[in-house]
């Protein structure tokens, strides 16, 4: 949401912007070993960067689709599961935290001091990305080890499921 | 919770179920069976997920609300914008030969240079003829023949025509140099503001003016549409996210992509399951609520989460009127609050004069996962409501405005016949005039009742006309105080002076609303009066967003005013409209004054080009008999109400 002026880089609020440029520079080193992944994390940082300082929601998007992409890609090669699930974190935080600074950007800007709600949302959502992630791999851990091909697809209606209901 | 939810919800749960049955027992889901349903099941539930993803990813986000800007007035048009619009419009296009025949730009419309050099000779011709003491004919000649000016640049402008020759740079495509005719006209607007002896602007500072053309007329705090609750889209894109990586991962069977969808059903579901409160209390205080103008005000404002659960996200934009801007500090603020927590920002605004009334404050309270948001306007606020600045009765300190207000009782007459003391007319008797005003005599030498007419003595009844039209918002700067309110000052220390005096004292606005108040006196009416100026309703700070025909207004006025009504017009002259209706009115039979609050600035090009074309306005009236106060808004305003003798 915006209030119809496009939001100049000069009124986000420095922390998201630091705390996303963090999570991308931890993408980047997750995925470095591996040249692949490490383009694709540096395309999509970039991207999302310039969706930061342009306000495009699109780039911001595409950036983080790219990062991400760069997390499959490096766990593909041969990852853990748990490496995998540690380093898609960063990748959430900092799409999340992104749009968070470009919607106070836009609402309140840099002049009020938006250090607590921003830092409110940071742990927040760590928590309950912590949270969902925790219980995911516990699921895992519990079926690891019994490969069944049909309790997996049931485990993805799952999936399917809860999410059509939440939208 | 819907059918379509619940059934999902149903659907998720059973296959969990299912999912945990196979995997306490193994044997079961072994066989051939088993792995053509799984394979089945990966297969259709993977294209479902991949097809529903696909629909979300191209569903749009909902609206946003548009949130007010609490930092400053509304945007307003400078004098003279239009002119510099002009000149940085001016191209290539329009340098062929125009005629009647030629369609260069569209429904025979003139190019921009064409429209600058019109607006310019006329303005240059009656600079010249005022200054110069010649007649406009002769004016022309030496536009002509280019030997009004030493400047080669101004005199080359109408003595060279439209198309002078272009340097090679600007057929370039992607250079766009200065053409030679706009550093002509401004050199034009240069030599002119020279001749009409104001400070010259600079003719080489051209181009990337940044003001804008046209005034910002929608609401200035749009509250209507509220509250509101929105999504964000985060959740939209968290499930096209989710879908697509699980489908891919049961796919390519790497469990780990698979798992990485819990972080979004896990964001996705907090947005549903928590929602924050929207139970606000706020609170405001003011240093001072009767600031003197150009007193700098602080404004404290805080809020409080009355509800019983914590708001997570809470951004708050205080009402500051539309009238103030805000100096120091921020109307904004983020925070997050937990029940009966309170949070407080403070910001100064520099009081100008009227009466402000302070907007309700808008919240948006987000969840705890920026899924959701609702915009709400919090309308009930502890604290003062307005700030009350300016339009004190400054009464006998000053004088009436024009000397054929009489300020005596009595002593001029009203153009009535009536009763009175002074013979105007003998006219046929009609029944029911009293006796004692029937000439005898007449009746007498010629056998008929004549009743005697006499002059009716009556106090002179002002009115005082406020031009409130869109084209009359106009401000020094974009973000400046606009004349109509400037207008409303110098309006109610005219209106003070006569009230104070005992004149019947009206006051109408044109333009922005119908406001009418007849001539009448006293306090109750002078309170009326202040009220209507002070405020801004009468007179908002917004401008509005019809153009009005002149013609009507004046009409409209002219059939509310008594026909001795003498009129002050308090206008800008920033376009003909002020003009017209001045000449309309006094063509009307109503003795007509002008005030008029300068908000030219003529140190840039356009602001000269305003500058002097609103001074030929002045001239112009004050050809035609009607007395015109120039007023600088920058000086005290008692000044506007003293006689010009």
């Amino acid at each position: 949401m915006s209030n119809g002026d496009p939001v100049s880089v000069s009124a986000l609020p420095r922390f998201g912007v630091a705390v996303s440029a963090l999570s991308v520079l931890v993408v980047c080193g997750l995925v470095a070993p591996a040249p692949a992944p490490l383009a694709l994390a540096v395309v999509g940082g970039l991207a999302l960067g310039a969706g930061l300082g342009r306000d495009a929601e699109f780039a911001l998007t595409a950036g983080v689709a790219g990062l991400f992409a760069a997390v499959l890609v490096a766990g593909s090669e041969g990852r853990s599961v748990e490496w995998m699930l540690a380093a898609a974190v960063p990748v959430v935080l900092a799409w999340v935290t992104a749009r968070h600074a470009l919607r106070l950007g836009a609402q309140v800007g840099r002049a009020a001091g938006t250090l607590r709600v921003e830092l409110v949302h940071l742990v927040s959502t760590t928590v309950l990305l912590a949270a969902g992630g925790g219980v995911g791999y516990l699921a895992y851990r519990s079926v690891a080890g019994s490969p069944s091909p049909l309790a997996l697809g049931l485990l993805l209606l799952a999936v399917v499921a809860f999410t059509v209901s939440l939208r | 919770m819907t059918s379509t939810r619940r059934l999902s919800v149903g659907v998720g749960l059973l296959s969990i179920a299912v999912g945990g049955l196979l995997l306490a027992l193994p044997a079961l889901g072994s066989g051939l069976v088993p792995r053509a349903v799984a394979t089945l099941l990966t297969v259709g539930v993977g294209t479902v997920a991949v097809v529903i993803a696909g629909r979300r990813l191209f569903e749009s986000d909902e609206p946003a609300v548009r949130l007010p800007s609490p930092e400053s007035r509304p945007r307003y048009r400078t004098p003279g914008s239009s002119f510099a619009g002009l000149l940085d419009d001016v191209s290539t296009v329009g340098r062929r030969a125009v005629d009647e025949t030629d369609d260069w730009d569209g429904d025979g419309e003139f190019a921009p240079r064409e429209r600058v050099s019109a607006a310019l000779h006329d303005l240059a011709v009656a600079v010249l003829a005022r200054t110069e003491g010649r007649d406009a004919g002769r004016a022309a000649d030496r536009l002509a023949n280019g030997r009004w000016t030493d400047d080669e640049d101004a005199a080359a402008f109408f003595a060279e025509g439209l198309r002078p020759p272009l340097p090679r740079r600007a057929s370039l495509p992607w250079v766009r140099p200065e053409l030679p005719v706009a550093r002509r006209a401004r050199h034009v607007v240069a030599e002119l503001a020279d001749r009409a002896g104001t400070d010259a602007p600079d003719p080489t500072e051209g181009g990337g003016l940044a003001a804008t053309d046209d005034a910002e007329t929608g609401a200035y705090w749009p509250t209507a549409d509220l509250p509101r609750e929105r999504s964000t889209g985060r959740t939209r894109r968290v499930t096209v996210a989710v879908l697509l990586t699980s489908a891919v991962g049961v796919v390519a069977g790497l469990p780990g992509t698979v798992l990485t969808a819990a972080f979004g059903v896990s964001l996705a579901g907090a947005a549903r399951v928590w929602r924050p409160s929207t139970d606000l209390a706020v609170s405001r205080s003011v240093s001072t609520r009767t600031p003197a103008p150009g007193e700098t005000v602080e404004v404290t404002v805080t809020v409080r989460n009355v509800g019983d659960s914590t708001v997570p996200d809470l951004r708050l934009l205080d009402g500051v009127p539309a009238g103030l801007g805000v100096d120091s500090g921020t109307a904004r603020f983020a925070t997050a609050l937990r029940p009966g927590k309170a949070a407080s920002t403070s910001y100064t605004v520099e009081a100008v004069p009227g009466t402000h009334r302070f907007e309700p404050p808008v919240a948006v309270v987000g969840d705890v996962a920026g899924a959701r948001e609702t915009v709400q306007a919090v309308e009930s606020v502890d604290g003062p409501a307005t700030l009350d600045c300016g339009f004190e009765r400054r009464g006998r300190e000053s004088e009436a405005p024009r000397p054929q207000v009489t300020l005596a009782s009595g002593s001029r007459t009203a153009g009535v016949s009536g009763a009175g003391v002074e013979f105007d007319a003998l006219r046929e008797y009609r029944p029911g005039d009293p006796p004692g005003r029937i000439d005898w005599n007449h009746r007498a030498k010629t056998g008929d009742l004549a009743t005697v007419e006499f002059e009716e003595p009556r106090r002179p009844r002002v009115v005082v006309v406020l031009d409130a039209r869109r084209a009359a918002y106009v401000a020094e700067t974009p973000r400046g105080v606009p004349a109509p309110r400037h207008g409303a000052a110098a309006a109610f220390a005219v209106a003070d002076v006569l009230l104070e005096s005992g004149v019947p004292t009206g006051l109408a606005t044109v333009g922005a609303t119908d406001c009418w108040l007849p001539p009448k006196t006293g306090s109750a009416h002078r309170d009326a009066v202040r009220d209507r100026l002070a405020g801004d309703r009468a007179v908002p700070w917004t401008a509005p967003s019809d153009e009005t025909v002149v013609a009507d207004a004046a009409a409209d006025l002219a059939a509310r005013l008594s026909a001795d009504a003498q009129v002050v017009l308090v206008t800008p002259l920033c376009d003909d409209g002020g003009v017209s209706l001045a000449r309309r009115l006094d063509a009307a039979g109503h003795s007509v004054s002008v005030v008029s609050p300068d908000c030219t600035d003529p140190s840039t090009v356009g602001g000269a080009y305003g500058h002097l074309t609103r001074r030929e306005r002045l001239a112009t009236l004050r050809r035609r008999g009607v007395p015109v106060r120039d007023w600088d808004p920058t000086t005290p305003i008692s000044e506007v109400a003293h006689v010009e003798r």
